[in-house]
């Protein structure tokens, strides 16, 4: 099964769209390098040539528009993109449902969740048995992470699936990087900078700091991150 | 073949210079013949620790560029035999370092020393990569407080990824030296201990040199410290390199004197 990711265009804005993808592009640097693209606006003004050679100067690659409307599609072709009549059919079975197919809009202000896609089930799982130094990445496209070592301040781990941490977890772990809500992120000892499941977040201030050093796991509830301490 | 062994640390003025000086001194006074090579471009400070910058004539980047050749560039040591010094040029900025260059300057010494000592720069950059770029070992030098810590902490990652050793899909050996160590600081918890620098890096410590005028007073008279056989640091020195060459010694210098106040209240 094939699996692509989609960008939601919401701003026929090209400038806020831009600086938006940016931002998500420098949060996490080679995760989006050569990723294939779809991309779906209700934005009819959008100026679509002009979007997916910026897109191309980031790194992206931009492969067809996704249910346009009949002017969309005319612009898409000249702009060199297929057209998807409808996007439903290029959803994976599995995929997490719920907020109409799991959409993510490009002001989802979530570290890596410019783009939305379920890992394919069974794919590779990453292993790495020496310490992520800080500003160090390491990202397990379509599967699971796991690091047998100490994930540095300032370094950060990525997985489609579930991040697994046989060590202190002190830099960044995100889980589910693609969308995927039942994530979760295991680690020895907990320490960390920032964590984050299918783009749902939270920074060192705003976690208790009871967990703090402890064993935990962390998994999406609804709207909200739980931390739970495992003794 | 000569063993390349980089003195580096990510953050500036942690000792890096004075660990490289005493470090090659020291393997040097044990029969090894031995070459400390100032990768500082532009700034040149090993030369004054090593006492010998009255007697530059040719600098690293001279031989570099072909301006004067190994034999008329490296100093030797008036002190020590075996030892030798390569100063760095005080008019050339970091560019200098073009890779081809400096891999071309260490195979050549290469072939006629046992260790080569590379004294690097502050910094992530150019000079800093230069220096770490073909070390089979890396002397990893750390303050004990956080900063310095995360700046080893992103070191040992480009070590991981960015020499020649890591592309080839070997290993750099990593060696953790905490310097400046002042233990009586640890315990008013105003410094980190040795314990949290080591669960942080994660790697082995081949040495602990404590806080010392030594260091000073010596580098002022242009001797390493490691000469200064009566200080703690140089004492603390000779150790680091008796077990860099294999030898079991226990750590010293690490416990706080107990004043009588510190008895009397129970400190530690
Ligand atoms: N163990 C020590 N005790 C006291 N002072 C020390 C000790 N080690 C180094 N110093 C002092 O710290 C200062 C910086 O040392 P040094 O030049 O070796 O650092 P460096 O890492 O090479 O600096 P740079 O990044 O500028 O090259 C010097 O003044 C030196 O005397
Ligand atoms: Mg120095």
């Amino acid at each position: 099964m094939m699996t692509l990711s989609v960008l939601e265009v919401n701003s026929p804005d090209l400038e806020e769209v831009s600086a938006e993808v940016s931002r998500q592009i420098e949060r996490s640097p080679g995760f989006f390098e050569n990723m294939p693209l779809l991309l779906h606006t209700r934005a009819a003004e959008i100026d679509l040539p002009a979007l997916v050679a910026f897109l191309r100067t980031r790194g992206l690659v931009p492969l067809g528009l996704v249910a346009p409307s009949p002017e969309q599609e005319q612009a898409a072709v000249a702009a060199g993109l297929g057209v998807l009549k409808d996007a439903r059919n290029m959803r994976p079975e599995n995929q997490p449902d719920g907020d109409d197919a799991g959409e993510t809009d490009t002001e989802a202000a979530a570290p890596a969740g410019g783009a939305e896609e379920a890992p394919p089930p069974g794919s590779g799982t990453k292993l790495v048995d020496k310490p992520v130094r800080s500003g160090q990445q390491v990202y397990a496209r379509g599967g699971d992470l796991i690091v047998t070592a100490p994930v540095s301040e300032g370094a950060e781990v990525i997985a489609d699936g579930h991040v697994h941490i046989y060590g202190a977890l002190r830099g960044r772990a995100i889980a589910g990087a693609r969308g995927d809500s039942k994530a979760r992120i295991f680690c020895r000892k907990f320490e960390a900078d920032l964590v984050a499941v299918a783009g749902c977040y939270k920074v060192a201030d705003d976690i208790d700091p009871s967990v703090r050093g402890k064993p935990v796991r962390i998994s999406l509830d609804g709207e909200s991150l739980i931390i739970d301490v495992q003794e | 073949m000569a063993k390349i062994v980089v003195v580096t640390s990510g953050k500036g003025g942690v000792g890096k210079t004075t660990t490289a000086s005493s470090f090659a001194t020291g393997l040097a006074k044990r029969g090894h013949k031995t070459a400390v090579i100032d990768f500082d471009v532009g700034l040149r400070n090993l030369d004054l620790i090593m006492g010998c910058e009255r007697r530059v004539v040719f600098d690293f980047v001279n031989v570099i560029s072909g301006e004067a050749n190994l034999k008329q560039a490296l100093i030797r040591d008036k002190r020590v035999e075996n030892l030798y010094i390569l100063a760095a040029s005080q008019t050339r900025d970091k560019d200098a370092l073009d890779e081809e260059g400096v891999e071309r300057v260490l195979n050549e010494m290469a072939k006629d020393f046992e260790y080569i000592v590379c004294d690097s720069p502050a910094g992530i950059e150019k000079g800093a990569l230069m220096a770490m770029r073909f070390a089979d070992e890396a002397l990893v030098v750390t303050n004990p407080e956080v900063s310095s810590v995360r700046d080893s902490d992103r070191v040992l990652g480009m070590l991981g990824s960015k020499t020649k050793k890591a592309e080839s899909g070997g290993s750099v050996k990593e060696h953790l030296v905490v310097t400046r160590y002042a233990p009586s600081r640890v315990g008013k918890g105003e410094m980190l201990s040795l314990q949290d620098v080591g669960e942080i890096l994660a790697i082995p410590l081949l040495g602990v040199v404590p806080e010392s005028e030594a260091v000073l007073n010596s580098s002022n008279s242009g001797m390493p410290v490691i000469l200064e056989e009566h200080s703690n640091a140089g004492l603390a020195y000779e150790d680091l390199v008796a077990r860099f060459l294999g030898e079991e010694r226990p750590l010293r210098f690490v416990d706080a004197k107990r004043g009588l106040f510190g008895r009397l209240l129970g400190r530690h």
